[in-house]
């Protein structure tokens, strides 16, 4: 899992290059799948309070009330996590079939150029030009979708942090089933933080795809 | 992309990745290897062009790019090493690590940025920092300018075309019945493999090793006895096929 400080690092490495856009969007794929499986240890999680819940009668009621919320919470994390996966391994492999028709529009406006009056060739170049513009727009469409992606990502773990905060005070009012109801609740707090981290890295990963979207790859 | 760490230690893994279900149809199925120490990892051969967005993904799932420092082709085929071209975009920084026969050839594959350090003749290493990969070679397995890669440590012998058999659908990553295997292999040895006096030269190079993997670069690994059952086949067969096959009609 990258830090916030590896993704400055990864802009000082490539030196004078810009960084693909196929890398940078494989890179969030594969970041964000991360958080999937931690906003499942929270789901789980919330699962085994409500077991416990159920059994404490009145003790555990404010606890129960609660752990509906993070379930409902991090199943819509899970889900624009996915979306979120799904989109930049896309774009990603788009980015990469954009690199190759870009190098036949190329070498074919050579060809054209040493041979202006080849009507073959021209078509041929017209046509390789607009599935460059094709892919740019879906490229760009699909850029717009993650960033859009990420901000409700964030304030989705936003609103679950802020139930989590209260795991703890619901927790210490179920009597004797207080110290099981604690170990949840710190689980799960530790869990949303790490979610929360994940998402500032998605962030500026996605900054970095804003800033390679211009580049040649 | 299927992706499985095979065997582990305190300083490295290796990492198989291949049985790609989003594979175009009629382009053969290959298994790359990664073998991914604390700050560094190496690609052995990455495989084709077609391949590439999968590997990439299936590479940063246990490295970040920059860390990803080297490659390994064991040979020239398009389905070991035609994506360089991507990696060379990808890659920040790395080396390949290839025969030196096939330098003027490899780089129609597109190399700007990647360091091309040939391989002798008589082998050498890949020195990963905490770790060293010994490269053996395997001249005319296929092809005529060809390594492998030992992991004395793991005893992992990564034997590239050599092992290789050819299996519809997503086969399991073990021989389990290594009889039973013979028929998916006999004709792919038999074939592709030119000569018997490079092929007996290679095994009696390889015996000396300890090998508890053969890990070939299509279809299944060889695990423990199965190691020496294949080495006992493998030097009873025939091959260079094609010779007698060009007579037929
Ligand atoms: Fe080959
Ligand atoms: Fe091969």
């Amino acid at each position: 899992m990258l830090t916030s400080q590896d993704i400055d690092l990864l802009l000082s490495v490539y030196g004078e290059r810009s960084i693909p856009r196929f890398v940078v969007s494989a890179t969030l794929a594969t970041e964000l799948s991360s958080t999937i499986r931690v906003a499942r240890w929270i789901s789980i999680s919330s699962k085994n309070a409500q077991a416990i819940t159920a059994r404490s009668g009145s003790w555990g009621q404010g606890f129960s009330g609660i752990t509906q919320f993070i379930d409902e919470f991090s199943r819509n994390t899970i889900d624009c996590a996915n979306r979120i996966s799904h989109t930049s391994r896309q774009l990603s492999q788009s980015a990469v079939t954009l690199i190759a028709r870009r190098a036949m529009t190329e070498k074919l406006h050579r060809v054209k150029c040493a041979h202006p009056d080849n009507e073959y060739v021209m078509q041929m170049e017209q046509k390789y030009q607009d599935e460059v513009m094709r892919l740019e727009t879906n490229n760009e469409r699909s850029f717009l979708q993650l960033r859009k992606l990420i901000e409700e990502i964030r304030d989705c773990t936003r609103a679950l942090n802020s139930i989590v905060a209260t795991c703890r005070i619901e927790a210490s009012r179920a009597g004797p089933f207080q110290q099981a109801l604690f170990v949840i609740a710190a689980d799960i707090e530790a869990a949303a933080r790490k979610i929360d981290e994940r998402i500032k890295v998605g962030r500026k990963i996605i900054d970095l795809l804003g800033r390679s979207a211009n580049s040649q790859v | 992309m299927l992706t499985q760490t095979l065997l582990e230690c305190k300083t490295h893994r290796w990492i198989i990745c291949g049985r790609d279900p989003e594979k175009p149809e009629k382009i053969l199925d290959t298994n790359q290897y990664l073998v991914r120490t604390d700050t560094r990892m190496v690609i052995l051969d990455p495989g084709g062009i077609e391949l590439f967005s999968s590997m990439l993904a299936c590479a940063l799932k246990h490295a970040p790019i920059h860390e990803i420092t080297d490659l390994f082709a064991s040979h020239q085929d398009p389905d070991i090493i035609s994506s360089l071209g991507l990696w060379d975009q990808a890659l920040p920084k790395a080396r390949l690590h290839a025969p030196w026969l096939w330098e003027g050839f490899i780089r129609h594959f597109g190399m700007h940025h990647i360091e091309y350090v040939p391989i002798p003749d008589e082998g050498g290493e890949i020195n990963l920092g905490s770790v060293s990969l010994q490269i053996i070679p395997a001249h005319y397995l296929h092809s005529s300018g060809n390594h492998h890669i030992y992991d004395p440590e793991l005893k992992i012998l990564m034997s590239g075309d050599v092992g290789a058999a050819l299996e519809p659908g997503q086969p399991p990553l073990f021989v389990e019945d290594f009889n039973a295997h013979i028929k998916n292999m006999e004709y792919f040895h038999k074939r592709w493999m030119p000569s018997n006096m490079a092929k007996n030269d290679w095994i009696k190079r390889v015996r000396q090793l300890d090998i508890e993997y053969l890990a070939p670069q299509h279809g299944r690994i060889f695990k423990g006895d199965d190691v020496k059952r294949f080495l006992d086949w493998f030097e009873k067969l025939d091959v260079g096929l094609g010779v007698q096959a060009s007579y037929r009609n």
